[in-house]
Order: structure tokens, then sequence, then C-alpha cells
């Protein structure tokens, strides 16, 4: 590589750190938002059983 | 309970759609990664850098594509006043702003060894900051009014505004750009790009394009749930001040 | 019909002129974005001439912008819109004579304003009257695509800076064109001509969308 590979480096390191937060946050909404739900007594969630 | 039969059939959906969608990103990325660094020819005039914008192109396809989207969601909500329209507008919104942040960022740091600044107030590159800022906007709506009908619709109505207003903007960034700064500025690509160059460019954009797709399933999936679990909360509520009284 | 427009908009611009309407806050606000400019840039009389059609602009855009938060609110704090809603005018119509009288009341102040603090920024006759121009060709376009904002926000207790937040980047066009035949007036590399006419038909073409994207607006925010 050549004197520029730091900035490839770079563009490539933050973009995966951006991609992992909106992964990340939307994995913990989706977990939160299941463990509130699981404390109401199950009657119509087909996904239940998924997990 | 007609009205959630919808949503819970989307839930079937994407419960069982999801492992393929993600096993299929995986893929497409690791094929473009791999073509990105060891198939892909350095460019005779950007050498290395070039590599950037197997990021930076999708990231701005991306940026576009989900503004499109959601402007469909928004139709949706406006004129069919579907409970799922309203979540994928709401879902789509971050990501757009997600995506279009990398474009700004890998254009930022690609454009630092060829132009020799952090920062060009190029058309392309302002373009994007502005479309940025809408999408911050949105953001701040849906934050701001309680409602989720409510956020649904204006947010709606102003990402339509947005898509008769985007071209314009487009328009007379180019137009402040040619008048300040006569074409000095390098310009990438063109109508003739190499087959070894144009091929990990599509894979990559497939593969955020399918990212996209999984990560904006999984938002609306959160909304849905999220919508059903305040539906619970307060029934919950009623029925305790039920026994109560 | 026309009976009722007039009707309106006298009524509008009544209510601006009067206590807490705020029509002379405008060119206050106007006037005092002019003062603090030179206390950040420094009294250099040059290069204020220079950036004097800019900074007039700016200062224009975020006095109409910051002004009209309340353009729909206090008819639907006080109901005066529902009883507008139920009368026979389209409530497109009435968005526009909303808009129409709320530009007469802030916008129009600030195009009279503007020769006398393009003086104080050492601007030049041919850039007094470029800037005097663009901003009445202007301000229309930025008053209508406010209102969309404000028929947005009209159920916010605090919806100012959101709306500045909503609409700013979508007046961005008109900012470019706006400060363009301003600089254009006073000799430049383009005619005049070409940033003027462009400036005018984004004004028409907000004529017309803001009264149809600010009523569907506020009837969406109603249900």
């Amino acid at each position: 590589m050549s004197d520029h590979s730091g900035f490839i480096f770079a563009a490539f390191a933050l973009s995966a750190v951006i991609i992992a937060i909106m992964i990340g946050a939307i994995v913990w909404d989706y977990r939160n938002v299941r463990r509130a739900l699981s404390r109401f007594p199950d009657r119509d969630s087909p996904t239940k059983d998924q997990e | 309970m007609l009205k959630f039969a919808n949503p819970t059939n989307f839930l079937r959906l994407v419960a069982l759609v999801l492992p393929w969608l993600t096993g299929l990103t995986l893929v497409l990325f690791a094929v473009g990664l791999y073509m990105t660094f060891f198939i892909a020819p350095a460019d005779y005039q950007q050498g290395e850098s070039v590599r950037i914008m197997y990021l930076h192109v999708p990231a701005a396809w991306l940026s576009l594509f989900i503004y499109g989207t959601m402007a469909m969601a928004a139709l949706g909500t406006l004129v069919w006043r579907h409970p799922l329209a309203d979540a994928a507008q709401k879902a789509a919104a971050p990501l757009g702003a997600g995506f279009t942040f990398i474009c700004l960022v890998t254009g930022s740091l690609w454009g630092k060894p060829m132009w020799g600044t952090w920062w060009v107030w190029d058309a392309r590159l302002t373009s994007v900051l502005i479309l940025f800022l809408i999408y911050l906007g949105l953001m701040a709506l849906w934050q701001t009014i309680e409602d989720m009908g409510r956020a649904a619709r204006a947010a709606a109505l102003l990402t339509l505004v947005g898509v008769i207003n985007l071209p314009i903007i487009k328009f007379s960034v180019d137009w402040w750009n040619t008048l300040h700064q006569p074409a000095s500025v390098f310009r990438m690509g063109g109508p003739t790009i190499h087959v070894s160059m144009l091929v990990p460019l599509l894979v990559m954009a497939l593969a955020a394009t399918f990212l996209f797709l999984t990560l904006h399933l999984m938002a609306i999936r959160n909304e849905i749930l999220h919508r059903r679990l305040r539906r619970l909360s307060m029934l919950a509520a009623q029925t305790e001040s039920e026994t109560l009284s | 019909m026309m009976a009722m427009i007039q009707a309106l908009f006298l009524r509008d611009i009544r209510l601006a002129r009067r206590v807490g309407g705020g029509a002379t806050l405008g060119v206050v606000f106007f006037l005092i974005l002019i003062t603090i400019m030179p206390f950040a840039i420094g009294p250099d009389l040059v290069l204020l001439a220079r950036i004097g059609p800019a900074v007039l602009w700016i200062a224009a855009l975020l006095a109409t912008l910051l002004g009209l938060d309340r353009l729909f609110q206090s008819d639907c704090d006080d109901g005066s819109l529902d009883a507008l809603r139920a009368s026979d005018l389209p409530l497109e119509v009435i968005v526009l004579v909303k808009c129409l009288a709320h530009w007469m009341m802030t916008g129009l102040p600030l195009v009279v304003a503007a020769p006398a603090f393009g003086v104080m920024l050492g601007l030049e006759p041919d850039a007094l009257w470029g800037v005097t121009v663009s901003l009445l060709a202007g301000t229309p376009a930025l008053t209508c695509l406010g209102a969309i904002g404000a028929a947005l926000t009209v159920s916010l207790r605090r919806g100012g800076l959101l709306l500045a937040i909503l609409i700013l980047p979508f007046s961005i066009p008109v900012l470019i064109f706006g400060v363009s035949a301003a600089e254009a007036a006073s000799g430049g590399t383009i005619p005049f001509a070409t940033p003027f006419l462009i400036l005018c038909a984004l004004s028409l073409m907000a004529l017309v969308l803001a009264p149809l994207a600010g009523a569907q607006a506020l009837r969406q925010m109603d249900e």
C-alpha cells in the first residue's frame, strides 16, 4: 500500500464503527422491547418462540 | 384485532427472511471487500486511495435510495394510513442519516490526500451535506412530536416536500459551485469506468443495499414491537384501575 | 368569497400591528443581526461592503423564519383556525392569504429597511439596489417555505427552533440565487437577470407549494 494507506484504513474503520453503532442501537432496542414485552402474558405474538 | 393482523404477518415474514438477508449481506460484503482490496487495481491518478470510493459511492447511492424508500413509505402513510408505512418511515430516517454520514466522512478522508484539505465546498459534497441536514431535521421532527401517527404524517409531508425540493437544491448548489469554483475540482469516474473497477463497485453497492434492507427490517420490527408494548401497557393499566375501583 | 379573503387579510394585518403581534419585532431583529456583524467581522468597511449583500440576506432569512412559528399557532390556540376551516374558504386559500398578510407585515418591512441597513454596511448604490430588489423577489419564498414548517409544528409548544432546523435546508436555493442576484447587480461575471429570474421562479413555486403543503399539514395535524 502507498502512503495513503492511513486514510484508506481510517475510512474503512470509521465506516465500520458507524455501521456497528447502527446495528448495535437496533439490536439493543430490540432486546429492550422484547424484555419489556415478556412481562405481559403471551397472547398473540407468533415471533415469541423464535428466539 | 384485524388492525394488527398485518403487522403480525409482517413480524412472521421478518422472522422468516431475516436470516437469509443477513447471510446474503455478509457474503456480499466478504466478496465485495475482497475484490476492493485484492482484485480492483489502483487508479493511475488516485493511486490506492481509489479504494475509499468503494465505500463512498455505495454510501452516496444509499443516501438517495433511503430517501426514496422513505418517500414511498410517506405516500403509504398519507394515502393508505398504514401503520407499517409509519414504522418504515421512522426506521429509515436514522439509517439514512448514518449512511449519509459515512458518505461525508469517506469523502473527506478521500479528499485529504487528493485535494489536500479535509473539506471542499464542492457541489457534490455540499449537496450531500444538505441531505444530511434534512435527515437530521426529520429525526428531530420524529423525536419532538409525541403522538406516533401525527409525527408520521408530519414527517411524510416534509419528506414529500423534500422530494420536490431536492432536485432544486442540487441544481442551485451546482450553479453556485460553478459560479465560485471554475471546474478545477478533480472529478472521479465519468461515464467510462473500467470493468475491473465497476464490478467491485457494483458488488459493494449491492452489499450496502442489502445491509440497509436488513437493518431497515430489523428497525421496523422494533417499531412494531414498541407499538405493541404501548398498547399492552395501556391495557394493563386500564384493567388495573378497573379492578381497583 | 373575495370579501371573506379581504376580511381575513385585514384581520391578520390588524393582529400583527397590535401589541404582541410582532410585526415590528422582525425589523428590530434584522437591525440587531446587522449590528452584531461588525463586532464579529471587524469594522472594516471595505470588507463589510464586500460581504454586505450576503450579510443582509442571512439576516433577512433568520428574521423571516424565526418570526414564523406563530403563524398558525395563535389561531390554533384560540380556536379561530377551526372557525376559518368551517367557513366556505378552501384551506389552501386561507394559508395563502395568511402567508401574504404575514409577508406584508414582516417581509416587506425588511425590504424597505434593507437600503438603510445596507448603507451602514458601506454598500454602493448599485449593490443597495440589487439587495433590495432581490429581497423583494426572494422574501415571499422564505415566508411561504416557513409557512409549511409553521403548519407542521403547529401542535408543538416550542416549535421555533425545530421550524428553523426543518426549513433552513430547503431555503438554501433562495439564499444562493438571492445573494447571487444581489452581487451581480454591483458588477460581476454574470448578468443580473439570470439569478434574479430564477429567484422569481423559486418564489412563484413556493407560492404554489406552500398553500398546498401547508393546508395538507394543517389537516393532517388536526386528526
